[in-house]
Order: structure tokens, then C-alpha cells, then sequence
């Protein structure tokens, strides 16, 4: 910082020296008046040159530096709460369908949903495989709870295991 | 400095809010938490040293490990008296010396011999004091960098898209401002202002005084208006994208309810768990960050208010003793740790407003 100080220190002290000079060979009158006022401008320039270091089309580029930081953060914190989100999904859908198994009296092994992204902001059960050992009844039963419910057309319910595989 | 007076009650405004707000982060994300711990700078991370920002008292915790500081600060009052005493010495000497010569010039030279003395004082505490104001201002904003994007990613997490983005940049960008005009200006300024308040004792120029004036009215209003205008800039962006983020989140809310009855309930219900967790990590973040920041700040503001209240005592007190214009230059010696002490509350007092800005914001 001592170096900018003195930097600005020699520029004032440089301003007071010619306008001091100046002052001197002018004559009095009118025209003094007038280079007094324009003495006083140089040394206010002078004692504010520090703020214009920091100049408005340098504070806008930092502007747009922090907004596209800004930006950035926007961009990791959304990704990281639809990972999550999508996670929860999941595992909640996962967890109806093995829940409307047993209350039906079926054994489910698993239950594999598939999720998509809505452009509204939210993700949808999509696709689910469906792992156990079930009868075609059983199977229907399940299939259409799963799709009158959960959305999930028959086409894209896959199914393992069962007995009329 | 009375429009400093501001400050202790953004303070206290603050630590109530962290008595409020101080809550166990449920999902707390470890990672983020930890890095602010770390981030904080020497004394302060010795300061809470064992307080973890996941840790549902830390507010608590923070704010007595601070008010120990404070009253552990008395070493820092005697220092204050040492420098003030050292001043009033000189001046009872003058005083003596002075009070039985006829006016003219001996009692000049007297008078001409105290304030350089009073100055040689002066000048090595304030440089020492000045050099303590650029490390508490660079202490901040390095402790800023870490603090303000977890915040903000905290933030927008809990539903806050557009307005902790917005809060987030316009933050960053003022402490840049104020790390400019504070390095580049205030304090040059207030080397010049003693410098001109020194000449002006030596040589009982008035004008020289009232360009010290012009210089102070300079840094404070420089400061009153950086802080005016951040306080305003983030009150007005944060009206206007809250409204954008109720409108985004109603229109999401709107969507789910178009789906089967089924699926939105769990569809929303994993929103409203991500959208609490997130809340109560900002919560936890936001409480944290006041601590730190209060911290970083506690022991330069106490260093500096006790400097600048002991040396105006001491101008007083000098007023009755010898001439006025030693008087004046200890007052301006005060003055000058006054606008120090101004510089670092302006940092401390942003990052404050920024942070209970951030943490107030209701979405949903």
C-alpha cells in the first residue's frame, strides 16, 4: 500500500506545484479567478484519482463475473437437488408399489421405477421393473394398481420372474 | 461517526436472530459446513474453536466464546490509556513549561516541540491501527468467498432460485467495492487527514483544518453511501426476484397438481423434505457465518472504539490543560481510529445485512 500512497501523494503534491506555479505567473484579475477555479478542479481530480483506479467499466465486468459465478452456483445447487430429489422419488415409488404387493397378498423381490425430468420442474415415474415370482392374476392385479396409480402404462412395466414368463 | 451508530444494532438485530434460528441442520451437508469452519481466519478459528456450525447451539455457543473475548479485552483498554497518557505527559509538560512565558516566540516553539511529540505518538499507533484495518477487510472478504457461494447454494436449495443467486452477486461485488475504496481511499485518506490535522496544529492554519474536515466528510460519506447503497440495491433485488421465485414455485406447485393423486403427494413431499433440509442448513450456515464474522470483527472494533473513545477523553481533558490546537490534534488522532473503526463496521455490517437477508427469505 506504501507504494500507491506515495504515488498518490507525489500526484497531489505534483497538481499543488503546478497550480502553484501557475498561480504565481498569472496576473490578478479576472483571469486569476478563473485558473484558481480551474487549480481547485486539477487538485479535487488529484485527491479522488484513487476512486477512478477502480473505474465503472471494471465494476460492471466484475458484475457480470459475479453474476456468471452466481450462475454457476444456480446451475450445481439444481443438479445436486434433482440427484437427490430423484433419489427420494425413487426410492418412495419404489417402496408403494413392494407396499401394494404385500397388501395384496403378493411377494414382490423388487421394484425398479425409472424416473423422467418435466420441463415444469419435477420428476415423474416413468418405466418400472418389477422383480418376483407372481401368477398372471397376481400380475394383472398389481399391474393395473401400478398404472391406474402411479401412471405407468403396461408397455412400460417389464416384468421377471413370474410364472407366465 | 454518529451514523456508526447503526452498527450495534444490526449487531444485536444479528445475534437475536441466531438465538432464533440456531437449529441442528436435519440433512446437514457436512462437506459445506466444514468448509466455512475452516475458512475462518486465525483468531477467530481459535475464538470458536470447538463449535461446529452443524451443532444446534452454536449461536449460543458463539456468542458467549465472543462476549468472553470481550471481557478478556482489558490488556487492549491499557494499551489505549498507555498511548493517551503518554499524550497528556506531553502535555501537562508543555503546560508547565509554556503557562509562564510571554506570548511569542518561545511559548511557539514550546507549543511547535509538544505537537510533534504528540505527532511522533500518534503516527506510530494509527500506522500500526491502519495496517490492523487492511488485515480485518482482507480477513473478511477471504472469509466471504467461502461463506457467500455455500450460502447461496444453501439458499437456492430451500427455494430461493433467483433472489440468493441475485444477493449472492450483488454481496461479492460491494465487499469488492468496499475492499477498493477502503484500501485505495479511506485509508490514504486517513493518512492525509492526520497529516493535515498535524500541519494544521504545527502551524494553527485554519484552513489546513478545515481540508481535514473535508477529508473526513469524504470517508464517512463515501462509506454511509456505500452501505446506503448496498442496503438498498440487495432490499429492491430481493423484492423483486422473491416475487419471481413465489411465481416459479407456484407454477411448479400448479403443475404437480395435475398429476395423479398418488404421485404428486410423493412428488411434493420429496420437494418440501429437500426444501426443509436445505432451510435448516441455511439456517445453520447463515448463524454460523454472523459468528465468524463477529469474531473476525470483535477484537479490531474493540481495539479501535477504545482508541478512539480514550483519545477523544484524552482531547478533552488536554483542552483544559494547554492550547486548543494540541487539543484538536488529539481529537484528530481520535477522529482517525473513528474512521478505521468506521471502515471495518461497513465490512462487518454488509456481510451481516447480506447474511440475515439471506437467511429471512421465505419462499413458498
Amino acid at each position: 500500500m506504501s507504494g500507491f500512497v506515495g504515488d498518490w501523494i507525489r500526484s497531489i503534491a505534483a497538481a499543488a506545484l503546478i497550480a502553484g506555479m501557475a498561480m504565481a505567473l498569472c496576473p490578478k484579475g479576472k483571469v486569476q479567478r478563473v485558473l484558481r477555479a480551474i487549480c481547485g478542479l486539477l487538485l479535487i481530480i488529484a485527491i479522488m484519482s484513487p476512486l477512478t483506479g477502480k473505474d465503472s467499466g471494471s465494476i460492471s465486468i466484475d458484475l457480470a463475473e459475479y453474476r456468471a459465478k452466481a450462475n454457476e452456483i444456480t446451475a450445481a445447487a439444481g443438479e445436486k437437488d434433482m440427484n437427490l430429489s430423484r433419489g427420494i422419488i425413487e426410492r418412495e415409488f419404489e417402496e408403494y408399489i413392494l407396499d401394494k404387493a404385500s397388501e395384496t397378498g403378493v411377494f414382490l423381490e423388487s421394484a425398479d421405477v425409472t424416473m423422467n425430468w418435466d420441463e415444469n420442474g419435477y420428476w415423474y415415474p416413468c418405466e418400472v421393473t418389477l422383480v418376483g415370482e407372481l401368477s398372471t392374476g397376481d400380475r394383472n392385479r398389481l399391474s393395473a394398481v401400478i398404472e391406474s396409480e402411479l401412471g405407468i402404462p403396461t408397455d412400460r412395466q417389464n416384468w421377471s420372474g413370474y410364472e407366465g414368463d | 461517526m454518529k451514523k456508526w451508530s447503526v452498527l450495534p444494532l444490526c449487531i444485536v438485530t444479528a445475534l437475536l436472530l441466531m438465538g432464533f434460528a440456531a437449529a441442528a441442520p436435519a440433512e446437514s451437508d457436512e462437506g459445506d459446513l466444514s468448509k466455512i469452519e475452516e475458512a475462518l481466519p486465525g483468531e477467530a478459528g481459535d475464538m470458536l474453536e470447538g463449535i461446529s456450525a452443524d451443532d444446534a447451539g452454536a449461536g449460543e455457543k458463539g456468542i458467549d466464546a465472543i462476549i468472553g473475548q470481550i471481557k478478556g479485552s482489558g490488556g487492549i483498554v491499557k494499551n489505549a490509556i498507555k498511548s493517551a497518557a503518554a499524550m497528556l505527559t506531553i502535555v501537562l509538560l508543555s503546560s508547565v513549561i509554556a503557562s509562564p512565558l510571554e506570548d511569542g516566540g518561545v511559548k511557539e516553539a514550546v507549543l511547535l516541540i509538544s505537537v510533534v511529540a504528540v505527532a511522533a505518538i500518534a503516527v506510530d499507533s494509527v500506522n500500526s491501527f491502519i495496517g490492523l484495518g487492511i488485515e480485518v477487510l482482507n480477513s473478511l472478504s477471504d472469509f466471504s468467498k467461502v461463506l457467500l457461494p455455500t450460502m447461496c447454494s444453501a439458499a437456492i436449495s430451500s427455494g430461493a432460485v433467483s433472489s440468493a443467486a441475485a444477493k449472492y452477486a450483488a454481496t461479492a461485488l460491494f465487499m469488492d467495492v468496499l475492499m477498493t475504496v477502503g484500501i485505495r481511499v479511506v485509508m490514504p485518506m486517513v493518512m492525509l487527514y492526520l497529516t493535515a490535522v498535524m500541519a494544521g496544529a504545527a502551524l494553527g492554519r485554519e484552513s489546513l483544518s478545515n481540508i481535514a474536515k473535508l477529508l473526513k466528510w469524504l470517508c464517512t460519506t463515501a462509506l454511509t453511501l456505500l452501505v446506503t447503497a448496498f442496503t438498498l440495491y440487495l432490499s429492491v433485488t430481493g423484492i423483486i426476484t422473491g416475487k419471481s421465485d413465489e411465481m416459479a414455485v407456484k407454477i411448479t406447485k400448479s403443475a404437480i397438481g395435475t398429476l395423479l393423486p398418488v404421485v404428486g403427494e410423493v412428488v411434493s413431499s420429496a420437494a418440501e423434505t429437500i426444501v426443509a433440509g436445505a432451510g435448516i442448513l441455511r439456517n445453520s450456515i447463515g448463524v454460523f457465518g454472523m459468528i465468524g464474522v463477529a469474531a473476525v470483527c470483535v477484537t479490531p472494533i474493540l481495539t479501535l472504539g477504545a482508541h478512539y473513545l480514550v483519545f477523544k477523553g484524552t482531547a478533552a481533558l488536554s483542552l483544559a490543560l494547554t492550547d486548543k490546537r494540541i487539543a484538536d490534534l488529539i481529537e484528530g488522532v481520535g477522529v482517525a481510529f473513528g474512521m478505521v473503526l468506521a471502515l471495518v463496521g461497513a465490512a462487518g455490517a454488509m456481510l451481516f445485512i447480506s447474511l440475515i437477508s439471506s437467511m429471512k427469505a421465505v419462499t413458498g
